[in-house]
């Protein structure tokens, strides 16, 4: 039953792509390829222009890996990959137990992990740096040798916390997609551990991959947190050669390796794998679960204590350095320009980036120049941020953009969050866009050829789910933005994160607490707003929850 | 499309709407918490409106620096302040700056303000050890870089920011200037094959030894000065400073007219407003600055008015080391 199940989900992949493409046009889809090629690939490709500073005899030294280099290269790419691994796997185990949580309101609570997306990496570090000061004290106290903490595996206990939320996130969005007739039929002849390992799993498992890649990316590209613990990487070197020769082009070229490994690692995660088209059951209980019983739920409860804790200890570091209530609202107060902008800079990017992504997803998975869409939404991944910033003045403080007035202007931060973030949405949108039944919307063209509301009624309830957690990604990643931010934000407009890194370095940790946890909170605001779109649209159309619930399974 | 583009549209005018007045475009490295009062005080007195754009340590000096390079064929900003010299003579070198001589500059000394009138020097800061005080004795206290190599030290409780950022590579770089290539390099060989600690930035050393993570590190005298103020269990000491020791590496702020700046003349008001007496009794107090460039002296409280010995090396010598250090200190520290 279960390998005629696995079979029957299969469609033809051209069938899905036949499906994905009847939603726009072909004036409509050159316009969304033109679009993503200026606001996502431009920067990367201005840089290029620099690349005639760099005299061609070095370009080898700086495209191969040579010397400590290769050494470098290998541990940052192992430690992204457990950095991936740890957190995908504590991730999805801890959201099966968080799938247990049933009734509308405790289902609703389990996606509040998102509002720990925003915490710098840096305030995780120092809150684990601080209690591991605490428990040394404690140690010397009692006449004992404390423990050192630092090194690669208290980087990669850090970074795999950081980038739990989501982990989990994706991991939720995976699950709850999960057709829940599926998952019935399989329950009819097996335990629920074997469902659960042959039929759930191997249908998340797109967008797991997907979470995986993410998560790979972020770890590989960040320094802040393994410099933090005395660990080198090769993102460290990219920026220590960028402030010794202050060349964009050369630090470009040293980021190649990064750029190959991210490209690799994303066709390794998803390219490969089959389309599973599914209903997603979105507004319905997921059934997902597990059984009360066995060794997985053990390790599912022993997932959820680590993710209590990743969040519980930089909370209550912040809370500790809180300090007085006065002095909370003053920061606040003070700050309240750069949350304002930092919100509307967030909301923004994040509604822009989702055409753009669905494009790139598209793309993806059609039939013709997919590979050269795979290369547009991986390669940008791995393009340090402040090179994205210098390739957007490269762009818009050009002799040709000068003239339209973007560059100085509040909308750059805009465009850098769109240039760095846009990707991670495609990816998670193609991870999505693999699952949909092709059967509803050939149904859906066949009923009512066109139009606004077939799209609005059938087509973008189905892509509902991939498009909120593509939404949810890039606004929380734009929350955090610094280092293109940077180089391009407007005189006299900063942004929350700005302001924060700022004080950081001063030291104030009052305010650092403060405004941290205003960032968390921002991140409940598109959330309130999903929900009142979601609550506003489903109350008035019943149609894609009948047709959801018609013959899901593809029968070919 | 017509409707998509019309919403893209909106969006955007919803970010971009914003007011335009005359005003003058500071571009500061200087942490916003000291620089910020400077820049309100400037609109007040004069009415004209500062546009600031900030810097952050966790940029690793790639940040503002290669952002006016970047933008030299069409400026943005009108005026370059620094809390250090070494990134202002990059931008020196690479055609970005324009001159401009303060009329407030005659007493500054000739070895902080530039021959040329690119940039002048004020407000000094200075390179320190902070000690916790819980960990080291009064009899044990370090008193020169050389202490870092004193075995008998245990190397995880000694630690440096990475020398091929912001002031510490700056630093570094005065270290080849004043000792030589070869004699620099060893000295960082020897602290790398120690093990001691090399953490991501100077207010990092100064957490991890007010926390007794580390029992003493080197660091900024703001850094340091900061956890005296809030009743740390720490003490700053100036190093190398007895006869015949090389002393401490002095660091003034700096600031610079851009070349081809929107408004020239505002931004050399602001210039000269930077070399006022009441500005620097306003950084000195607020806790930026510790060093009077004209007479040497120490005037902080956290320093309790000791005097202090600057190295006796150029600015422009020790900028002239930079790239060599840095990349020879990548291959020590970076692997």
């Amino acid at each position: 039953m279960i390998i005629a199940t696995r079979t029957m989900v299969h469609p033809s992949t051209s069938r899905l792509r036949a499906a994905i493409g009847v939603c726009t046009t072909k004036g409509a889809r050159l316009a969304g390829a033109f679009a993503y090629v200026l606001l996502v690939l431009g920067p990367g490709l201005a840089l290029c222009i620099g690349l005639s500073r760099i005299p061609p005899a070095t370009w080898p030294d700086l495209l191969v890996p040579r010397g400590r280099r290769p050494d470098l290269l290998w541990r940052s790419g192992a430690l992204a990959a457990a950095v991936a691994l740890g957190a995908m796997a504590t991730g999805s185990l801890a959201a099966l137990r968080l799938m247990q949580w049933r009734g509308r309101a405790r289902a609703t609570l389990r996606w509040l992990i998102l509002i720990f997306l925003p915490f710098p990496a840096v305030t995780h570090a120092q809150a684990w740096a601080w209690l591991a000061g605490q428990f040394n004290r404690l140690l010397q106290r009692q006449g004992m040798i404390g423990i050192l903490f630092y090194g690669w595996g208290v980087s990669w206990w850090v970074q795999m916390l950081w980038l739990m939320p989501i982990a989990i996130g994706l991991a939720l969005v995976a699950f709850e997609s999960v057709d829940p007739a599926l998952v019935e039929a399989g329950r009819m002849h097996h335990a629920g551990r074997r469902v659960l390992t042959h039929v759930v799993f191997p249908l998340a498992m797109p967008l797991l991959l997907a979470g995986a890649g993410v998560i790979f990316v972020l770890s590989l590209v960040d320094y802040a947190v393994p410099s933090l613990f005395q660990v080198n990487v090769y993102a460290l070197e990219v920026f220590a050669d960028f402030s010794a020769h202050n060349q964009p082009g050369r630090a470009l070229l040293l980021a190649v390796p990064l750029l190959v490994t991210t490209v690799a690692v994303a066709l390794l995660s998803q390219a490969r794998l089959r389309p599973a088209a599914l209903s997603p059951s979105w507004r319905q209980v997921s059934p997902v679960g597990l059984d009360q019983t066995g060794w997985l739920v053990t390790l599912a409860q022993g997932a959820l204590i680590v993710v209590a804790l990743g969040m519980a200890v930089p909370l209550v570091s912040l809370a500790l350095q809180l300090g007085p209530w006065s002095h909370f609202a003053a920061s606040v107060a003070a700050a309240g320009p750069e949350i304002g902008y930092t919100l509307r800079v967030a909301l923004v990017t994040a509604l822009l980036s989702l055409p753009l992504a669905y494009c790139a997803a598209r793309g993806a998975l059609q039939q013709r120049y997919r590979w050269l869409w795979w290369l547009a939404i991986t390669a940008p991944l791995a393009v340090p941020g402040p090179l994205i910033g210098i390739g957007l003045i490269g762009i818009w403080n050009s002799t040709l953009g000068h003239d339209l007035a973007i560059y100085g202007s509040p909308v750059m931060p805009v465009l850098a969050s769109l240039a760095r973030y846009t990707p991670f949405g495609a990816l998670v949108l193609v991870a999505t866009l693999r699952r949909l039944n092709p059967s509803l919307l050939e149904a859906a063209r066949v009923l009512r050829p066109g139009g606004l509301r077939t799209w609005l009624w059938v087509s973008l309830p189905l892509h509902a789910p991939g498009l909120a957690a593509a939404y949810g990604l890039v606004f929380c990643l734009t929350l955090c933005e610094l280092s293109a931010t940077l180089l391009v934000a407007a005189p006299g407009q900063g942004t929350l994160s700005l302001r924060i890194y700022n004080y950081l370095h001063y030291g104030a940790s009052d305010t650092v607490a403060g405004l941290t946890l205003v960032l968390t909170m921002l991140v409940l605001a598109p959330g309130v707003v999903a929900f009142c779109a979601s609550a506003l649209v489903f109350r008035r159309n019943a149609a894609p929850r009948l047709l959801a619930q018609g013959p899901s399974h593809d029968q070919g | 499309m017509r409707r998509v583009f019309s919403i893209i549209t909106i969006l955007i005018l919803l970010v971009a709407c914003s007011p335009h007045t005359e005003a003058v475009v500071v571009y500061t490295s200087v942490d916003q918490v000291f620089s910020e009062p400077i820049l309100k005080r400037f609109e007040e007195e004069t009415g004209i409106k500062v546009l600031p754009v900030y810097d952050v340590e966790a940029a690793k000096t790639t940040g503002l620096v290669n952002r006016l390079i970047a933008e030299k064929s069409h400026p943005v900003a009108d005026v370059f302040w620094s809390g250090e010299f070494a990134q202002t003579i990059i931008l020196q070198e690479e055609g970005v700056l324009a001159p401009y001589v303060p009329s407030a500059a005659d007493g500054i000394p000739a070895v902080y303000r530039d021959i040329d009138g690119y940039w002048t020097g004020f407000a000094g800061r200075a390179r320190v050890f902070l000690v916790n005080t819980d960990l080291v004795s009064e009899d044990r206290m370090p008193d020169s870089l050389e202490d870092m190599l004193d075995p008998s030290w245990p190397a995880e409780q000694i630690g440096i920011a990475y020398p091929l950022f912001g002031t510490t590579a700056t630093h570094a770089a005065a270290l080849y200037a004043h000792w030589g290539a070869s004699e620099a390099r060893l000295f960082f060989e020897k602290l790398a094959e120690r093990g001691i600690r090399v953490v991501d930035g100077n207010a990092v050393v100064r957490d991890m030894v007010v926390d007794g993570r580390l029992a003493f590190g080197l660091t900024d005298t703001d850094d340091a000065c900061s956890a005296v103020e809030a009743g740390q269990p720490v003490r700053i000491i100036l190093p190398d400073q007895g006869d015949g020791q090389l002393g401490t590496l002095i660091i003034p702020n700096t600031v610079a007219l851009i070349e081809g700046a929107p408004n020239p003349a505002i931004g050399k008001q602001f210039i000269d407003y930077l070399h006022t007496d009441a500005v620097a009794a306003e950084l000195m107090a607020s806790g930026w600055s510790h060093v009077d460039l004209h007479s040497g002296a120490t005037v902080a409280a956290c320093l309790e008015g000791q005097s202090i010995r600057g190295m006796d090396v150029s600015l422009g010598s020790v900028y002239d080391q930079m790239q060599l250090s840095k990349e020879e200190l990548t291959a020590i520290f970076v692997r």
